[in-house]
């Protein structure tokens, strides 16, 4: 890595709380991370781990509402996200920051044809005619390959299958040049001949139009293929956060290791699959020192102590209190 | 622990449906003559993406939607038989579903729930039936005093524990398991994995197994069959079926499942295909795969191929093992392995190689690159 860029976000201390019961309950916290120009970063957890909350947070769909209170700093191009008026969100929504998200049955509204969709999003940021817009819609659809575009953009939305679909949302979200892409769970409901298809799509519109991306998912195969880093969540913290590459083959977490260890293999058959005894504690029983340590195979007493997530090496942080000195144990 | 024993097998099993199309009324074939056969003791997995037909035909064995064919439990015709007779041979076939979340009804207790079979098919008092509960829950894993709770006090993994519970309950010789771990998340998912696989030791099951998720396949069955567009167009052994596909869409699904391993997932040169499932209503000439197949001749739009055994098990409907380049049963990667520079990801970028015939290659595919 030469040349570091400076990051194009960079989220400090994020916290999410809701009122639960008159008390407030952490959803995430402690949350750090930061994305650098053209760079892939995959929020990679269970569900209810809080990648999808850390995401809409930043997007100002999250701890805005009543009963919901948002600490910390999320700084990107000279603006902190979290301190945005609603004006200002508008402005930044789709137009800065974009985001595309796992249901494309939904995402569309079913009643206008998607060019207008499309269309609409640009003229919202853009002062264009609507004719400029409706050529700029083709042109988004075109870069997304979907075939015979200039009469596809007067299709309505179910006339589209799950994968072109997919395609319109992307195009919805590229369509104003933004310099990041928020993808919560992109390719999930879909096939997986037709996730190849997107997961090529993205890595492509990454490439050309030097897109930063938090790319969100629980599938450590997806993000193999399209991430350059990785920050792996387990209830509401980032416990480990490093490259792609060093992270697959050296997991510095415990938490990591049992979730790669548990991945199924389509080259290889095991004797029996491997799992993680118990389940993720829910935001109101987190518990006081690291939140892993219940189910943790390699937990000490020391464990009980509050964790932060440390640098180890550049570019490479981990939660666990014991660093690495667990890993001795870790197989005979 | 697979035996010589047929416990189901289908022969030419077709489901249709009757739909409206640009207001004219047209049927969709859902299956189209699918044969398959389950052998005891054995998991048959059963892949394939949305509308290839898998679901419909867990429903039609299960007879919860017409058929036409036939289906045989344990070598007798229950095709043939009223709704009445069939209930009989019903318990010997159950099924667990995708989403532990429905398939419970929330105001029963997971006790009642499970005792429900017990008391459309068999006499047994209520005291006999909660031992049966009690002896089933732990069969599952679960505590026997959970017969008292309600599914909202359970997790997801533990619902579709009590899903299979209730679905082994009349003691059954066949489950199908349709997608039933792929709501859970992968640690829960892997537990009830494993459990499916004890049971099948334990109680002696037979599973056909339905899911997307081909690294699942891969590690639970034991023979597996891939549909595409309501056919079965190739099945075989499971590591040959992994190791050596026959199929062109075989090899594609495979390859389209992204590995958990950066280097190996970078390294693979993705075959990807071009276009979506056709319109079962209007399903292609020939082979229903042709329009999207890299290497699709002249007869593959003319005539749909018959089935061909392959060394190492299983049979493949593709005219490339008796037609054009005759790969007689070999793998589909050896049509183009032979030269480095005309790998088998060339042929899928569409580019035009020598030992196919000139219509073989017609940028059917995207590249990846």
């Amino acid at each position: 890595m030469t040349g570091a860029k400076d990051p194009l976000l960079n989220v400090e201390n994020l916290r999410v709380e809701i009122d639960f019961n008159g008390a407030w309950v952490p959803l995430v916290d402690d949350v750090s991370f930061s994305v650098k120009p053209g760079e892939t970063l995959g929020l990679v957890g269970e569900s209810g781990s809080g990648k999808s909350v850390s995401a809409m947070s930043l997007m100002g769909f999250m701890g805005r509402q009543r009963g919901q209170r948002l600490s910390g700093t999320a700084a990107f191009q000279g603006k902190d996200l979290l301190r945005l008026n609603d004006r200002e969100l508008e402005s930044m929504r789709g137009n800065e920051i974009a985001m595309v998200f796992q249901e494309p049955m939904t995402s569309l509204d079913p009643a206008f044809k998607v060019g207008h969709q499309i269309a609409a999003g640009i003229r919202v940021h853009q002062h264009v005619t609507a004719a400029q817009a409706k050529e700029m819609a083709i042109e988004a659809m075109d870069k997304v390959r979907i075939p015979s575009a200039r009469v596809r953009a007067d299709s309505y939305p179910h006339e589209f299958s799950g994968g072109m679909r997919q395609r319109v949302l992307i195009a919805m979200a590229i369509a104003n040049n933004p310099s990041m892409l928020i993808a919560d769970e992109p390719t999930t409901a879909l096939d997986v001949s037709v996730q190849a298809q997107i997961l090529a799509l993205l890595t492509e519109m990454k490439e050309d139009l030097g897109l930063a991306m938090i790319f969100i998912t629980h599938n450590m195969g997806v993000v193999a293929d399209i991430c350059d880093r990785l920050a792996v969540m387990y209830a509401g913290q980032i416990v480990e956060e490093g490259d792609v590459f060093e992270t697959f083959a050296a997991p510095q977490h415990p938490y990591t290791d049992r979730l790669l260890a548990a991945m199924p293999s389509i080259a290889s058959r095991r004797g029996s699959l491997e799992w993680i005894p118990g389940s993720p504690p829910k935001p109101t029983d987190f518990p006081a020192g690291c939140r892993f340590a219940p189910r943790c195979r390699h937990r000490l007493d020391s464990c009980e102590q509050p964790t932060t997530l440390l640098e180890i090496s550049p570019g490479r942080s981990n939660r666990c209190l014991r660093g690495n000195t667990w890993m001795e144990e870790n197989e005979s | 622990m697979s035996t010589d024993k047929i416990v189901m097998q289908t022969e030419d099993l077709k489901v249709s449906f009757p739909v409206r199309r640009a207001g004219h009324s047209t049927t969709v074939q859902a299956v189209r003559g699918v044969d398959i056969t389950l052998r005891a003791g054995e998991t048959l997995g059963l892949v394939g993406e949305s509308g290839s037909g898998k679901s419909t035909l867990a429903r039609a064995l299960m007879r919860l939607i017409p058929s036409e064919g036939t289906v045989k439990l344990d070598g007798r015709d229950v095709s043939g038989l009223k709704p009445g007779a069939f209930r009989k041979e019903r318990k010997r076939i159950q099924m667990v579903f995708q989403d532990p979340y429905s398939s419970l009804n929330p105001s029963l207790t997971v006790g009642a729930s499970i005792a429900e079979p017990l008391k459309v098919h068999t006499k047994l008092s209520a005291a006999e039936r909660a031992e049966r509960i009690s002896e089933v829950l732990a069969l599952v894993g679960l505590n026997a005093d959970y017969a008292d709770r309600y599914p909202d006090e359970f997790s997801g993994g533990q619902r579709q524990r009590v899903a299979i519970a209730r679905a082994i309950v009349l003691n059954p010789e066949i489950l199908v398991c349709d997608e039933a771990v792929s709501a859970l998340d992968v640690s829960t998912q892997n537990q009830v994995i494993n459990l499916l696989e004890e049971l099948r030791d334990k109680i002696g099951l037979s599973y056909l197994f339905i899911s997307h998720d081909l690294a699942v396949v891969r590690h639970i069955s034991d023979y597996v069959a891939v549909m595409y567009l309501g056919e079965i167009v190739e099945e075989g052994p499971v590591d040959r079926i992994f190791g050596a596909a026959a199929h062109p869409y075989t090899q594609v699904l495979l390859n389209a499942v992204p590995v958990p391993d950066p280097v190996a997932q970078r390294a693979t040169t993705k075959l990807l295909l071009r276009g979506d499932i056709p319109d079962p209503t209007n399903p292609p000439s020939g082979c229903a795969f042709h329009q999207r197949c890299p290497f699709a001749m002249e007869i593959c739009a003319q005539k749909a191929p018959p089935k061909v055994e392959i060394p190492g098990g299983g049979v493949a409907k593709c005219h490339l093992h008796t037609s054009g380049p005759v790969l007689a049963g070999r793998a589909i990667s050896s049509l183009t392995e032979a030269g480095t520079e005309t790998g088998i990801g060339a042929a899928y970028d569409g580019t035009p190689k020598s030992t196919l015939p000139a219509v073989a290659v017609s940028g059917n595919l995207e590249s990846s690159l």
